[in-house]
């Protein structure tokens, strides 16, 4: 079965670069099947959330709820359960001075399990990377009152303008579907059931590659997720040099 | 060629130069580079080597068009000796060739046509100040930064926070542009309705800040009041005919008009119905008037900012406080209220109906709004309630309202105020 990995960082630990290091963790699960991929994001005050009320697109900075731990990246993991998912998850750098929360992938939503990897590479050299978290109140409708437009329709529309590149949808959040993992004084700490209890809950993801956040606004205000709860935009970490903003 | 001139021209020409072309300086050099930051360094670099050029060499026929080139050369320097990628680069030199043949030389800013040549970039850096992805303090302070020239210590200061703080503010800022794509340009069609509200409440903000700070001594900001009225002219030039930017002008125009009356010699709040009416500035008054005119005149049915301009004229234009044409002022805050569900707007509509219908009317109106409970912890409220009370004669009731009020105010003007108000009727 497939798990989605919210690696949650603690923006008060101050872990050193070798501290925080991924890569042994991707090796480890290259090596045993366990990682499917995974993307480092922008910090959390780089983010954008979308909602749309009475037809009008609400938009606000920063992420759909706060908490002290913030989503630093994610992963795509297999695992034989929740528990073998959670097992590897402690095993992250970051489960020593954050949080690894874990989230059984809804398969039966999903594209054939031969899909090819996720390829971000934009179709314009413009083109950019974003992360849209799709949160959701559980006892929201299905369609909007008064609307004729088929929950399909945003999926297809996307296809079509060619601008989605990978999606998962998740499980609701319970104990048998949701877990956190945390290494603390070096033992492994594991909670089951929802990372908070929050009425807006991450129900999936897309990403996405739009030529700008105008854009990328605009794809996420078509999601039905808009109305029925909101959707976070969050720009991916791009390894190509940035002019890194000064004083 | 340069008009003759001596050191002291000279300041005064670098000076009017600030105020007109540090905008339009850092707007082209964002659109050249993508990079704010830098933007603003060649802006300040450039401006200081007119410092030590202009009272020497003569001020320049086109200073706008000597400091652009100016800053671009040293921009093209900086580009060429960092490590930023060639891509970049590339892009760069393709633009400044494009735009005219002294900027690529990398020497003396020519004299030719660059001043038409160099389009002006402002417009875009208004909306990407103001982007509703950016929090509304970073676009305020942005807009100060790149759009007024405002240093970072002065921006701090007008917000009540440490230069260490606003600095990183504007690092946030700029890095989420950068980070999150917004894009630098005037958005389309579709889009600039909804994003010119967006602009219109950032400058709004900045002249009402500006106008009555939320706390603290200095009740008066003019500077933040003017960098407002400033902004907002140069958007109606840059973008003409929108009635709501026209609105907006007018309202400041008219509002800031009665500046003069608004504080008494001791630093004192005079209420507008005791202030001095020959303070107001009339050459302020005529001219938000005829900015009103304009707005009405593109026959549009009145938005927000043309409504509330039309309240502030109606009072700016009374020659005595018992000839203000309250029923009409009442009339503007109904067609307002049917716009907006603004608890403020429900409270200057209390004022209206209670000026032209008698203060109890004003009472129930503020009652049916609900106005305590959606405005609770805000002194206006129970501070309308007393002076509703006060004109009607209930001094028990007033005096109790006033002193619920003063345990809520934070402005010390306001403060000041209420007291006196109180101690009249206990």
């Amino acid at each position: 079965m497939k798990y989605m990995l919210l690696v949650r960082v603690d923006p008060e630990a101050r872990p050193t670069p070798e501290e925080a290091d991924p890569a042994a963790w991707h090796a480890e699960g290259a090596r045993t099947g366990a990682w499917l991929e995974g993307h480092r994001l922008r910090e959390p005050a780089d983010a954008t959330t979308v909602r749309l009320r009475d037809g009008k697109v609400l938009i606000a900075d920063g992420p759909f709820a706060e908490f002290k731990e913030h989503i630093a990246g994610f992963d795509i993991v297999e695992a034989a359960s929740l528990d073998a998912a959670a097992d590897y998850a402690s095993r992250h750098p970051v489960a020593r001075f954050g949080a690894i929360e874990v989230r059984e992938v809804w398969e039966d939503f999903d594209e054939p399990a031969e899909a090819p990897a996720t390829d971000l590479t934009p179709h314009t050299p413009t083109g950019r990377p974003y992360l849209m978290m799709m949160v959701s109140v559980p006892d929201a409708p299905a369609v909007p009152p008064g609307s004729d437009v088929p929950p399909t329709a945003w999926n297809e529309e996307m296809e079509r303008r060619g601008v989605t590149r990978g999606a998962h949808r998740l499980r609701p959040a319970g104990e048998a579907t949701a877990a956190s993992a945390r290494v603390r004084g070096g033992r492994p700490l594991l909670t089951h059931g929802p990372y908070a209890e929050v009425t807006e809950q991450v129900g999936g993801y897309d990403l996405v590659v739009a030529a700008d956040l105008d854009e990328a606004i605009e794809i996420a205000a078509k999601h039905p997720s808009a109305w029925r709860g909101a959707v976070e935009i969050r720009p991916l970490w791009q390894p190509e040099p940035q002019p890194e903003p000064r004083p | 060629m340069t008009v003759p001139s001596g050191p002291s021209s000279a300041r005064e020409a670098l000076r009017a130069a600030f105020t007109d072309e540090w905008g339009r300086v850092v707007a082209a050099l964002i659109r050249l580079t993508g990079d704010w930051a830098l933007a603003e360094d060649c802006a300040q670099d450039a401006f200081a080597a007119a410092a030590k050029r202009w009272p020497r060499d003569g001020v320049p026929r086109r200073p706008g068009a000597w400091l652009t080139t100016t800053a671009r050369n040293r921009a093209l320097d900086g580009i060429r000796r960092s490590t930023i990628e060639a891509r970049k680069l590339r892009e760069a030199a393709v633009l400044l060739e494009s735009e005219g043949p002294e900027g690529a030389a990398g020497g003396e800013p020519g004299e030719g046509d660059a001043e038409d040549a160099v389009p002006d970039d402002r417009l875009r850096l208004i909306f990407t100040c103001c982007h509703p992805a950016l929090p509304m303090e970073a676009r305020v302070a942005l807009a100060l930064r790149t759009l007024c020239g405002l240093t970072v210590a002065e921006i701090a200061r007008a917000f009540g926070t440490t230069e260490p703080a606003m600095a990183k503010r504007l690092v946030r800022a700029r890095g989420k542009i950068s980070h999150a794509g917004i894009p630098y340009r005037v958005p389309s069609a579709e889009l600039l309705p909804e994003r010119l509200d967006g602009v219109l409440a950032v400058l709004y903000l900045l002249f009402t800040e500006g106008y009555a700070a939320t706390s603290g001594p200095n009740l008066v900001r003019g500077s933040l009041s003017g960098e407002a009225i400033r902004l907002t002219r140069t958007l109606d030039r840059l973008l003409p005919g929108q009635p709501e930017v026209l609105g907006l002008l007018a309202l400041q125009l008219l509002h800031d008009a009665r500046r003069p009356g608004r504080v008494s010699a001791d630093g004192r709040l005079v209420p507008l119905e005791e202030q001095d009416r020959s303070t107001w500035d009339r050459a302020l008054i005529a001219e938000g008037a005829g900015v009103l005119a304009e707005a009405l005149r593109a026959g549009e049915s009145p938005g927000p900012y043309v409504l509330q301009a039309r309240i502030t004229a109606h009072h700016s234009t009374a020659p005595t406080a018992a000839a203000t044409d309250w029923p009409a002022i009442a009339a503007c805050y109904e067609r307002l209220a049917a716009l907006t569900d603004s608890p403020y707007v429900g409270l200057g509509r209390v004022v209206a109906v209670a000026m032209s219908a008698g203060p109890d009317r004003g009472l129930a109106l503020l009652g049916d709004l609900r106005l305590p409970e959606r405005l609770p912890g805000n002194h206006y409220v129970p501070a309308t309630e007393a002076d509703l009370h006060r004109r009607a004669g209930r001094h028990r009731e007033a005096a109790e309202a006033y002193r619920a009020a003063l345990a809520l105010v934070t402005n010390e003007a306001e403060r000041d105020y209420l007291r006196d108000r109180l101690a009249y009727v206990e």
